[in-house]
């Protein structure tokens, strides 16, 4: 039997990541409708992904206190964040700029899509993108909603509606919303499928299996988070949180609470179906509660790996309570950070420390390694 | 040398288990005749275990006990399925991968016939040796069919049964039904922990629900997680849509537990292995809960990506199935049991004998390095 004193590939394979680099921001409480550049090591913006791993907040004043929104400039070395005008506390922000080799992407379009007062959804027109080899990836939210604490008006999806078109949905219409993303179109050569997903989990269910691509192998399979609407119909917070707790050959699996409210609630994801040979390892990770930092079997194994990130995958709150959307000061508890170093095997989950146990997170991640 | 977080040591690179190629076995038990076998090329048998892949009857067969099937490693060259009794006009066929694994991977094997007594719905067996549940050297119960002499009518309560660690030094085969003798074949495999982290036998974990995702192994790489099947009980159901079970995408967040309907009823009753293999045994892995054998096909096919599999490394076990609404005790049972079969090159068949209603039969593939 072999053992190994040091970690060694299993797939030999080549890499189709160029570069890797994690972003971690502090977004101070006085940043209230500035735009924030990060400087990053140079990456070509046009092979370029930035991946989402999460918003922490600790306070807000309104729905619209933890608005941000962020973008890849086309210098390749500038990373924005947009504040919204009216956050208030500090919060974190977590990203990861993951740069692809030379002919992964066949295009690459950033954007924003509008929703204004007193619309639930608006499309956007993109550049010709074949719906089946792209991924239309959430980049954040600005809004202006503040009346109350109600995410309903915030919180947006996007879908993708036709090679042409995207849209942007939310579930109420209070404010105007500013809707980032990504339409990242792969080639061929390296990737089978890649797709927008929007999947309803019905009133009384707790959970949907969205079918998609079956002809493949689970850890060629990688998803991403496209947001997530909540139901005006939902009275509580945990009621309509979703989460894409599983991704294989066999489906997606959106879940939500395990109180099985008696109306819908709506999640967008996206599935890239990588050829086989490009991706090492692959942990989704969807059904434990918060637990602060999360060990990845052991340390050792992935410890010099610089070729791992995480994503947000959404999130399960499974106390219910007695606080409604509107009255609950979401930020002391609802929003997740999932960061990750190139340097350790740990995930780190984090919530606002100033009351992290009024209520139980399901956080959820995917945690990719490429050749 | 790395370590688990139990400080035991772990595989790194990649390192094959199997002790020779897999080898895919099919069996037709025809009409008029109560069991058929075939050859295969010699195993040792403490090192090997079936992968059951369900099975198929070819027409209305009126009663369970002509219907019902089990297999078993008869000897190192032979695999055998029987029934109880025959039928004059009909067959019944399965599937069987033989997978053999070096030495040192298996500690502990036992392989049995399970009989529960008419008028009980369990039974208890001490397979000889005892185990944990849910932590290293932990045992899998894996299930290979069953058979009845149940023959009043076609209640297939008291055929279908499941296997599962009950305690430290027993595991258990329950049914819904009680009437009638139920045999119901069984390996146990005690497994070193230095190939396989963890074991976990148990049932019930989806409850009422259409789809359940049942948590377990977290900490751990996806493509170490794979699923097999302990059978499934009826919980009484009436209509097979609610009462027959599938699992599939084994996965860090658990296993999703599938029933094609919600059902506010009876809960659950399907039984699986879960296994968590070290980094560097399974190379690839697939599972099947999407594709539908749909109304008026007796078959459908998965097909992978072309040249990725070795087919000498690669099974492929059923692990249950979720059906369209069928009437338990009125149903023409060839048009419900499904049975899956890898071609050894890309492309896994699902296939019944019927054609009648949508069939959803479910499956893990494992490719080992």
């Amino acid at each position: 039997m072999l053992l190994m004193s040091e970690p060694s590939p299993i797939v030999p394979e080549f890499s189709l990541l160029k570069s890797l680099q994690h972003v971690s921001l502090t977004i101070s409480s006085g940043s209230a409708g500035r735009t924030i550049d990060t400087t990053i090591a140079a990456v070509n913006a046009d092979n370029t992904r930035i991946r989402f791993a999460g918003i922490r907040k600790s306070g807000a004043a309104n729905a619209s206190s933890a608005s941000l929104r962020w973008e890849l400039l086309s210098d390749g070395v500038t990373l924005r964040v947009h504040v919204g005008a009216n956050w208030s506390s500090s919060g974190g922000l977590t990203l990861v700029v993951q740069e692809f080799i030379d002919g992964v992407l066949a295009d690459m379009q950033r954007g924003t899509v509008a929703v204004a007062n007193p619309d639930l959804s608006d499309t956007a027109a993109v550049t010709a993108s074949d719906d089946e080899m792209s991924e239309l990836v959430y980049c954040g939210c600005i809004s202006t909603y503040t009346t109350d604490y109600n995410l309903d008006n915030t919180l947006a999806l996007l879908k993708q509606n036709s090679d042409t078109e995207i849209e942007a949905q939310r579930g109420a219409n209070g404010g105007d919303i500013t809707v980032g993303f990504e339409l990242a179109r792969y080639n061929s050569t390296y990737v089978q499928k890649a797709q927008n997903f929007v999947g309803t989990i019905l009133a009384d269910h707790e959970a949907e299996l969205i079918a998609g691509q079956t002809n493949t192998f689970d850890m060629d399979m990688i998803a991403s988070w496209a947001g997530q609407k909540f139901n005006p119909s939902i009275t509580n917070f945990g009621d309509d949180w979703v989460a894409l707790t599983s991704v294989g050959p066999s489906g997606a699996l959106l879940q939500r609470n395990g109180s099985r409210p008696s109306q819908s609630s709506t999640a967008a994801f996206n599935v890239v179906c990588f050829k086989p040979g490009y991706i090492r390892r692959r942990c989704h990770f969807g059904n434990n509660f918060f637990t602060g930092a999360i060990d990845l079997m052991n340390t050792g194994r992935i410890a010099s790996s610089k070729k791992a990130w995480v994503e947000y995958m959404g999130q399960r709150q499974d106390s219910t309570g007695a606080s409604t959307k509107a009255s609950k000061n979401f930020a002391s508890s609802m929003f997740t950070v999932i960061a990750s170093t190139s340097s350790t095997a740990e995930v780190f989950l984090g919530r606002d420390t100033s009351s992290p146990t009024v209520t139980n997170h399901r956080p959820c991640f995917n945690w990719v390694e490429m050749v | 040398m790395y370590m688990d977080i139990k400080g035991r040591p772990v595989l790194l690179t990649p390192f094959s288990i199997l002790q020779s190629n897999v080898q895919r076995v099919t069996l037709t038990i025809a009409a008029g005749n109560t069991e058929a076998t075939a050859t295969i090329s010699s195993v040792d048998m403490d090192n090997t275990r079936l992968k059951w892949g369900g099975w198929k009857i070819s027409g209305d067969i009126a009663t369970p006990n002509k219907f019902g099937v089990r297999v078993d490693l008869q000897d190192a060259t032979t695999v055998r399925a029987r029934r109880e009794t025959s039928d004059a006009t009909y067959s019944v066929t399965v599937s069987v991968n033989v997978v053999e694994y070096i030495a040192g991977v298996i500690q502990n094997m036992y392989r049995g016939d399970i009989t529960i007594s008419a008028g009980n719905s369990n039974q208890d067996t001490d397979p000889g040796f005892s185990f944990d549940n849910d932590t290293g050297n932990g045992t899998e119960f894996a299930f290979l069919g069953s058979t009845t002499d149940y023959s009043t009518n076609k209640n297939i309560d008291h055929l279908l049964a499941r296997c599962q660690f009950q305690d430290v030094d027993t595991f258990r085969c329950p049914r819904w039904g009680t009437s009638g003798n139920t045999k119901v074949s069984v390996e146990a495999a005690k497994y070193s922990s230095t190939y396989l982290r963890k074991v976990h036998s148990g049932s019930n974990s989806s409850g009422t629900r259409k789809f359940g995702n049942e948590q377990d192994f977290t900490f751990c790489f996806d493509e170490c997680m794979t699923i097999s099947y302990a059978g499934d009980i009826t919980a009484g159901e009436s209509d097979l849509q609610g009462a027959l079970k599938g699992l599939h995408n084994a996965s860090a967040s658990g296993i999703i537990y599938d029933k094609g309907i919600s059902n506010a009823v009876n809960p659950s009753h399907i039984a699986r292995n879960k296994l968590q293999w070290q980094p560097g045994i399974v190379k690839r892995k697939a599972s099947n809960g999407g594709t539908t054998i749909t109304n008026g096909n007796s078959s459908a096919t998965v097909v992978y990506p072309d040249g990725v599999l070795d087919p000498n490394k690669t099974c492929v076990e059923y692990t249950g199935q979720a059906t369209s609404s069928y009437t338990k005790t009125t149903v023409d049972y060839s048009n419900v049991w499904c049975r899956v079969s890898y071609d050894g090159d890309d492309t896994v068949t699902l296939d019944r004998g019927g054609t009648s209603g949508d069939n959803r039969p479910m499956y893990q593939l494992t490719e080992y390095w």
